[in-house]
């Protein structure tokens, strides 16, 4: 499939701007940004290294709107922004964008623990992996930073276009 | 499409890519439905995220699964394929799963035909003989040599094969230098060392050029045309065989005694009909036994050439497992590590010196072990680190600092065990009641159950097999058999044999009960040997072929 960058402008738009709604105690809470949430959730999983993060928030993006991405898997992306939040509040009554990084490393274990918390932070870091060591096309590995740290020789032909 | 064909093939991997092959060289007239696109080797590439983590050559499972029963302690458990994520697809594209093989290449042994004669009966298995010998099977794994590309030098141990030819038609691949410390180990150890004979070309040849050691060949499809898939070898270069791409076959049409018409969904649900003289079904076993299934009708009440009731019965994988050491960079010279390190070119060396063992008095059949350096994939050795050894998930710095250290310190040694998946009543091919795919059709049950033997012998080749990693220093020394089935290793279901009672197909792999109906992909394995299948695949499908050629004349 070839790379379309209108319609892929088009699809962040509509995923990284969008919001979750926070539903605490039987009220609306708050809405939270999914891109905020998602770019600091990234950063705690898998640091910058070298000043640099390797990994790409709009690769989120790509994935939500992939054509061999389970809308299964799509869903329990979403469900769990809500369900970090909701830890956060349960725990510190902060959304998670605004505890300090002991506290967010802390509920970070904390949902660990948990089937649905484990679960997600498993997806949630292979995709962070993916885009901080996938092909460049991707939008992550900025040159190649990802393949250097790790000694990673690519294969050859490298792909001339995204598979989306 | 008006015109009737000689042969109608249905998939194009190493079963179906055969039949074409030697049918078109014989002067009929050929078309292959292939249920995935069309590929040329200017299309491939090695993009990790597109092949291996996407599975761009698979279908999307909300579009098409399968349904899966396993059975564990006499509990059933029911899986979705889109919910699990439990896939048994391979390779939907022109040349099947043949392009994504690795291809280690192993015959199969003589005794691997008369399992049953040899070892005898095990309780709880549905072991017979082939109906065939290794003999009338050997002049056809002698022509896939030539004619698909197999390199390497024979190597002497105690259960080669009988061979009409001495030498492998092509030279040996270019070898990482660590090969002759496995040698060295297997030698203090008094096993045979097997250079493994792969379906790779290490020369260029005409149609085709040789491997250029790109360090991602199994799972990915070739892009020099070196790997020995059937589009490469027979179908590529070949013009007068028509194949019609993106065409799912959902029904066979047949009257008491023949089959009619092929009925495909092209890529826009429309749907077409194809007429022939022959029909062969090589779609790979479970989707061979569902599209027999699916094609009910009056003569045929419980799906085609089923009215004994063993289409999809028998189904069979490899058992075995996986195991693997590591080189601890630190603990060698730089000399050492350059050779350890070298990227691209192969490991291949194989053990079958237990192919068959004694303990304890009786004699048991036992498989081939395949040595290789973990898949230069990168992602796969990364989330390795995401949880620690003690099971707590892993984040941060600390995640980072463990990838760095270990990654960047060790290169990981693995070995494959492959022996015989017993086949039991209790691993079949079913239609599912409820779920249907994106056309409509119902998909495929795979009912899972392994037999308690094949883990008792693929622990003993195990065991056998880390003396070689300890022997050669390796560190982090671990293997796992296990009763989990390897999608992309299966065989059975519609097995053949003389008797029409207990099989689906004769000895020339034709139905029983029709005419014109032949299967020619793994579906016609009654027992799966010890080794990978697809040599055998290609072999018996070339001696379908001449038994159609025989039939048609």
């Amino acid at each position: 499939m070839m790379f379309n960058p209108k319609r892929r402008t088009f699809v962040k738009q509509t995923f990284l701007l969008s919001t979750v709604l926070i539903f605490f105690n039987g009220k609306l809470f708050a809405q939270v940004s999914i891109s905020n949430d998602l770019q600091l959730l990234l950063l705690d999983l898998f640091p910058k290294i070298n000043g640099v993060s390797l990994a790409d928030p709009h690769y989120f993006d790509f994935i939500i709107s992939h054509s061999k991405i389970s809308n299964l898997t799509k869903q329990t992306i979403l469900k769990g922004i809500r369900h970090l939040n909701l830890e956060a509040l349960q725990t510190y009554k902060k959304l998670y964008k605004n505890l300090d990084p002991m506290q967010r490393e802390e509920l970070i274990l904390a949902l660990s623990k948990t089937t649905f918390g484990d679960k997600w932070l498993y997806l949630i870091m292979t995709l962070i992996f993916e885009s901080a060591f996938g092909d460049p096309i991707y939008g992550g590995n900025p040159k190649e930073l990802g393949w250097k740290v790790t000694k990673h020789t690519s294969g050859k032909p490298r792909p001339k276009e995204l598979f989306a | 499409m008006s015109c009737v064909y000689d042969v109608c093939i249905i998939g194009s991997g190493a079963g179906g890519g055969a039949v074409a092959y030697s049918l078109s060289l014989a002067g009929y007239s050929v078309v292959i439905l292939e249920k995935g696109g069309y590929f040329r080797e200017a299309d491939f590439d090695k993009d990790e995220i597109a092949v291996c983590r996407r599975e761009k050559f698979t279908p999307n499972l909300d579009d098409e699964q399968h349904v899966i029963y396993e059975k564990n302690n006499d509990e059933m458990t029911r899986y979705i394929g889109s919910e699990s994520g439990w896939s048994f697809w391979n390779g939907s594209l022109v040349g099947g799963s043949s392009n994504l093989m690795s291809g280690f290449f192993h015959r199969l042994k003589p005794n691997d035909f008369k399992l049953q004669s040899t070892y005898g009966n095990i309780k709880g298995a549905n072991i017979i003989n082939w109906a065939i010998s290794y003999d009338e099977l050997e002049p056809y794994y002698t022509k896939v040599e030539s004619l698909i590309g197999v390199s390497g030098i024979v190597s002497k141990h105690p259960f080669l094969e009988p061979r009409s030819t001495q030498t492998f038609p092509y030279p040996p691949l270019a070898e990482n230098e660590t090969t002759k410390w496995f040698d060295g180990a297997c030698k203090d150890l008094g096993y045979a060392s097997i250079a493994t004979p792969r379906a790779i070309l290490s020369q260029n040849i005409p149609s085709r050029n040789s491997c250029y050691y790109s360090n991602f060949c199994g799972s990915y499809p070739c892009a020099s045309g070196a790997k020995g898939s059937s589009r490469a070898a027979l179908l590529q270069s070949n013009q007068q065989i028509h194949i019609i791409p993106n065409a799912f076959v959902y029904k066979l049409t047949s009257t008491k005694n023949s089959v009619q018409e092929a009925h495909y969904y092209d890529k826009s649900k429309k749907s077409h009909i194809i007429k022939a003289t022959i029909f062969v079904v090589a779609a790979q076993a479970i989707e061979t036994c569902r599209l027999l299934l699916n094609s009910k009708n009056t003569f045929f009440p419980n799906g085609l050439a089923n009215n004994n009731n063993q289409v999809g019965k028998n189904l069979i994988f490899s058992a075995g497992g996986v195991g693997q050491g590591s080189f601890n960079l630190s603990k060698y010279s730089p000399d050492d590590q350059k050779k350890i390190m070298q990227e691209g070119v192969f490991f291949n060396r194989s053990l079958q010196d237990w192919y068959e063992f004694q303990d304890n008095n009786t004699l048991y059949k036992g498989g081939t072990v395949d040595f290789l350096f973990e898949h230069a994939n990168l992602i796969p050795r990364l989330t390795k680190y995401i949880y620690d050894k003690d099971g707590n998930f892993t984040f941060g710095k600390k995640l980072q600092e463990q990838i760095f250290q270990n990654l960047n310190n060790h290169k990981v040694l693995t070995f494959e065990v492959f022996n015989d998946w017993l086949p039991t009543d209790g691993c079949y091919i079913g239609i599912d009641n409820e779920i249907k795919d994106k056309y409509g059709v119902p998909v495929a049950s795979i009912y899972l159950n392994s037999h308690p033997h094949d883990l008792f012998v693929g622990e003993f080749l195990a065991k056998k097999s880390i003396k070689v990693l300890e022997t050669m220093g390796l560190e982090n020394i671990s293997y796992d058999i296990s009763s989990s089935p390897p999608p992309n290793l299966v065989a059975g279901g519609c097995r053949f044999s003389d008797d029409p009672k207990t099989s689906v197909l004769d000895r020339n792999c034709k139905a029983h009960e029709l005419q014109n109906l032949y299967v020619s992909d793994a579906s016609f394995m009654p027992t799966g040997g010890s080794v990978p299948y697809t040599w055998t695949i290609y072999a018996n499908a070339f001696r379908v072929a001449d038994a159609i050629i025989a039939s048609l004349k």
